[in-house]
């Protein structure tokens, strides 16, 4: 039994093979063998094996379903008095409570400059990123700096002396 | 279309780095003929190297989420196996691939051993596969303690304790391996660096140079070795075929049978984790991995300063095989003294094992009940079910309440008493099996 050459040699190397074959009613020139063509069939099939053990690798390595964090908070208003402002993980980011004058409000705490995590400024009433000097107001506009975009409001409610924040 | 890429691509590289050179090397040797007799058995060495490689990838994996401390380790590697995707699968390949790792190695070492393939010229790759299985036993030691379950912390404890009656260093060896004088979080970090760091390292070192002298001196004829070592063209002349494609394939079926035969032990009958590890309260029937089995069993029936040191002699007799067994004869069939050896040890390893497993156990054959010692010798449990008044008044409480009551305040007694008694068992099924380790 011949050895198969690893090296991608054309097959005529070989002066033993056959380049051209007769398959009736017509030629084909530099036919695949049948060992090449078996070669190839296990490449594609330990190919495609090694693919799917990819497939738990990557799921593996993502974040754990459970990981993403709550997606509705509570917080004790006596904690939060007005003017005050509390940074809480929401769906596994931070977010930002706010006590305001306008009454409670929540924003996405990460700046969409570069993810800095901002600060709520009650002299002001604004909210300023300490990265890069970006600022919102309390409806999460932006009012200066770097900023591509506004906050990202959340949901919040209030059921007795409690601050839910998410729905 | 991708042919002509890559073979332009290849041409540009040997234009400049001339590639081909190594490439022809290295297909030269790949193709090389391995001798007639070369049958399925000559996988395992393959098979454990593809188990390495495998525990290298999981434990790569599992060290993402594996936290190794003692207040969060049982719990990384319980949200592993609850909350991470496909992380029981990851854990439990590396859980198997422990085990089937060293089951392979044994059965490659059995094998080599049979067909003489240690003998000259090969004696350094015996003494790298010596020590590949040192290291491999190191891993799974150092690795049995990682998910700090009460079997790993207490498997620790009895291991460590074995090695600390080694004479003269034993007392050094055993603080020094515990990094204290009880297993704690400074043995949990140790071992842990041990096991990712510093083993693998030692591991890929020696590994690379068994293979190289496997390749280097080709894979051992069958023939005496005062005859001279047959050359690739007489190997190739008395029937022998490539290493690739021939015997790839063949190692490759192997490799993927055994595969596919964890996979479904992982699936029927995965490795539990058990409760965390609590070093007040040792569990009712401690015992080491499968693989120190027989020799935890041997220390009993001796001294344990003759067992240390008959165990220690049997080893560096096992390591300096080459050396003393000097007849010139490779073939089984011409060697009945030493292949008859060779099997009483194997069945004496697996006999010890046996009654190390059976021991401190109860278990019924035939409608009989019987109570295995220390030993592993069986007595005739009289009445199962009821204990008599006399029993009930001795010293020995049913051993049922032992674990349960075993509370924090008497702990220091009771896992003395655990340790060393004959703690005996009501029902098979509470014996806390080894084997969720790393």
């Amino acid at each position: 039994m011949e050895t198969p050459s690893l090296k991608t040699e054309p097959q005529s190397a070989d002066p033993a093979k056959p380049t051209t074959l007769t398959v009736p009613g017509r030629k084909v020139s530099n036919p695949v063998r049948r060992r090449t063509f078996l070669q190839r069939i296990l490449c594609a099939m330990s190919g495609f094996g090694l693919l799917g053990a990819f497939y738990p690798v990557l799921r593996y390595i993502e974040p754990p379903p459970e990981s993403e964090g709550a997606n509705r908070v509570e917080i004790d208003a006596a904690e939060l008095p007005p003017g005050a402002s509390r940074t809480i993980l929401y769906r596994g980011r931070p977010a930002v409570v706010v006590n305001s004058a306008q009454g409670y409000i929540a924003y996405g705490g990460v700046c969409s400059h570069l993810g800095c995590i901002i600060k709520w400024s009650p002299a002001e009433q604004v909210f300023i990123c300490p990265c890069h000097g970006g600022k919102f107001n309390v409806k999460g506009v932006v009012l200066g700096g770097p900023v591509p975009r506004p906050l990202t409001a959340i949901p919040v409610s209030v059921a007795g002396n409690r601050v839910i924040v998410g729905a | 279309m991708i042919g002509r890429v890559a073979s332009g691509i290849y041409r540009w590289l040997d234009d400049r780095l001339e590639i081909s050179k190594v490439v022809d090397f290295a297909y030269k040797n790949l193709t090389k003929p391995v001798p007639k007799h070369v049958n399925w058995l000559f996988s395992f060495g393959t098979v454990t190297l593809t188990f390495f490689t495998s525990q290298f990838l999981s434990g790569l994996l599992l060290m993402v989420y594996y936290e190794a401390s003692a207040e969060s380790a049982y719990d990384s590697v319980k949200f592993i196996m609850e909350k991470v995707r496909f992380g029981w699968l990851v854990r439990q390949i590396h859980s198997y691939g422990a085990n089937f790792m060293i089951a392979f190695l044994f059965l490659h070492a059995i094998r080599v051993f049979f067909y003489g393939g240690y003998k000259k010229p090969r004696e350094v790759t015996w003494l790298f596969g010596f020590a590949l299985l040192a290291v491999t036993l190191g891993f799974g030691f150092t690795g049995y303690l990682l998910p700090w379950d009460q079997l790993s912390y207490w498997g620790t404890t009895v291991g460590t304790e074995i090695a600390g009656t080694t004479p003269v260093i034993g007392s050094y060896l055993l603080v020094l391996l515990r990094g204290g004088e009880t297993v704690s979080e400074v043995t949990l970090t140790r071992f842990f660096a041990v096991h990712v760091i510093v083993l693998p390292w030692i591991f890929a070192g020696l590994v690379t140079g068994h293979l190289f002298l496997i390749r280097y001196k080709g894979i051992s004829p069958l023939a005496s070795t005062d005859l001279p070592e047959p050359t690739p063209e007489e190997i190739k002349k008395a029937g022998g075929k490539a290493f690739y494609p021939k015997h790839v394939l063949k190692e490759g079926s192997v490799v993927l049978l055994v595969l596919a035969f964890m996979l479904l032990m992982i699936v029927y009958t995965p490795l539990p984790l058990h409760e965390k590890a609590d070093p007040f309260n040792t569990p009712v029937g401690v015992k080491p991995e499968w693989y120190f089995l027989s020799m935890y069993q041997a220390l009993k029936y001796v001294p344990k300063l003759v067992g240390i040191l008959g165990s220690g002699l049997v080893i560096l007799a096992l390591l300096l095989l080459p050396f003393w067994e000097r007849s010139p004869e490779r073939h089984p069939a011409r060697r009945p003294v030493a292949v008859t050896l060779g099997i009483l040890f194997v069945v004496a390893n697996i006999a010890l094992a046996l009654l190390a497993k059976l021991s401190e156990t109860e278990h019924t054959f035939l409608g009989t009940r019987y109570h295995f010692d220390t030993y592993g010798w069986p007595s005739v449990v009289a009445d199962p079910v009821l204990p008599s008044a006399t029993e009930a008044d001795d010293a020995a409480k049913p051993e049922g309440d032992k674990s349960v009551d075993a509370s924090s305040d008497k702990e220091a007694e009771s896992s003395e008493e655990n340790d060393t008694e004959e703690t005996k068992e009501t029902d098979e099924s509470q014996q806390e099996k080894p084997g969720g380790g790393e």
